[in-house]
């Protein structure tokens, strides 16, 4: 099912909300107990999937539950990996950027965050083994197509038809 | 605070106003040079659709909205390039005020001529002005449930204040007519009123 298929992405995008959560981060931290409640909370905060697109027949698809499913634990994960990173001990240490690729013996999972906390995800067989360019080209996409259409309201899906055809694209040049 | 802070907050201070009057300061008559980043219009553009949505209660409404917000433009735009081209005069006939618009005025807004100028064959008063790629539509895209709405009722608006500024009073709206590769095609209806076709049989025959 996974194991046959070449060049395939399946990408998604979502948000997190960065002030709140950086501010949250703190009280973690005072209160000493990181991992218990940062379960919890993060699911309940977990950033809401934005946009998700499946670009080969040939891989399961995933409905939209579960695309939100794996957006929000993906999330969870990644902010718990920065979290405990052991780089992060120091008072002048940088903040872990938390998960980039998950690896599994048939297909990767990428991950590029960017600056302002969105998270870019793309699936993809074993031969691909950095994206960060190809997602950094999806966030100009995003921030084109998406973000300067008037029609479309932060934290919602996406749902222009522009954005969409540039990033099939994009996808069938890799 | 010391006086030599208080000097170097003065110098800040002096510097910054300094580069405020320099971009206010620019002569009306420099050439086109100056271009306006597209990603800062677009976004104001985006805006100025999201806050008129707000206000109306359609889709004709918000046309209407955009149009008047582009005449407003026009007349402005108008003035401008009469006073930067020197080498057009104003124009009064119908046809030398199409060819302005499509020449002079695209190249004044959007850098390139507009892609055609049509007559209508079913009403000698109608005329089309088409664009393929209207560069401040690049990132729009019209949802669905809106299907019939065109964000080219700004172009319009201004197209029609230039036309009434050259004597030339026409009801001018917008559609959007895609074509294989170009979704964004966007046509420019020029209809003009009874006394312009008129008055334009009249100089005809005079001639």
């Amino acid at each position: 099912m996974v194991g046959g298929f070449t060049k395939t992405i399946s990408s998604f995008a979502y948000r997190t909300f960065f002030k709140k959560e950086s501010t949250y981060f703190t009280t973690v931290v005072a209160s000493g107990v990181a991992f218990s409640i940062a379960f919890n909370t993060m699911f309940d905060k977990s950033g809401g999937l934005i946009y998700h697109k499946n670009y080969s027949s040939k891989i399961s698809q995933l409905s939209s539950n579960e695309a939100l499913t794996l957006a929000g634990t993906f999330h969870g994960i990644h902010v718990l990996a920065s979290r405990i990173s052991p780089a992060t001990g120091g008072a002048d240490a940088v903040k872990d950027t938390g998960i980039q690729t998950i690896d599994t013996k048939n297909f990767r999972i990428h991950c590029y965050q960017t600056p302002t906390g969105i998270k870019f995800i793309a699936a993809t067989d074993l031969l691909e083994t950095k994206l960060t360019d190809i997602l950094a080209k999806v966030y100009v996409l995003y921030s084109d197509y998406a973000l300067k259409n008037p029609f479309y309201n932060l934290e919602m899906p996406i749902r222009s038809e522009m954005f969409d055809t540039r990033l099939q694209q994009l996808v069938q040049a890799v | 605070m010391s006086s030599s802070q208080v000097q170097n907050m003065f110098k800040l201070d002096t510097k910054a106003s300094k580069r405020a009057t320099a971009l206010l300061e620019h002569n009306v008559t420099r050439p086109r040079r100056d271009k306006v980043s597209l990603s800062a219009f677009a976004f104001v553009f985006g805006e100025i659709i999201r806050y008129s949505q707000n206000r109306v209660l359609g889709i004709q409404d918000l046309e209407a909205k955009l149009n008047e917000i582009g005449k407003r433009v026009g007349v402005r735009v108008f003035e401008l390039t009469m006073w930067r081209e020197k080498t057009v005069h104003r124009e009064n006939r119908v046809l030398q005020t199409l060819v302005f618009i499509n020449t002079v005025v695209w190249r004044a807004l959007f850098d390139k001529q507009a892609d055609s100028l049509e007559r209508s064959t079913e009403n000698d008063d109608e005329y089309m002005i088409t664009d393929n790629e209207p560069s401040i539509l690049k990132y729009v895209s019209v949802p669905r449930e809106m299907s019939s709405f065109s964000p080219g009722a700004f172009i319009s608006g201004i197209v029609e204040a230039i036309a009434e500024c050259c004597q030339c009073p026409a009801r001018v709206t917008s559609h959007v007519v895609p074509a294989e590769g170009m979704p964004l095609r966007t046509v420019i209806l020029l209809k003009f009123d009874k006394d312009v076709m008129e008055r334009e049989r009249r100089l005809e025959s005079g001639k």
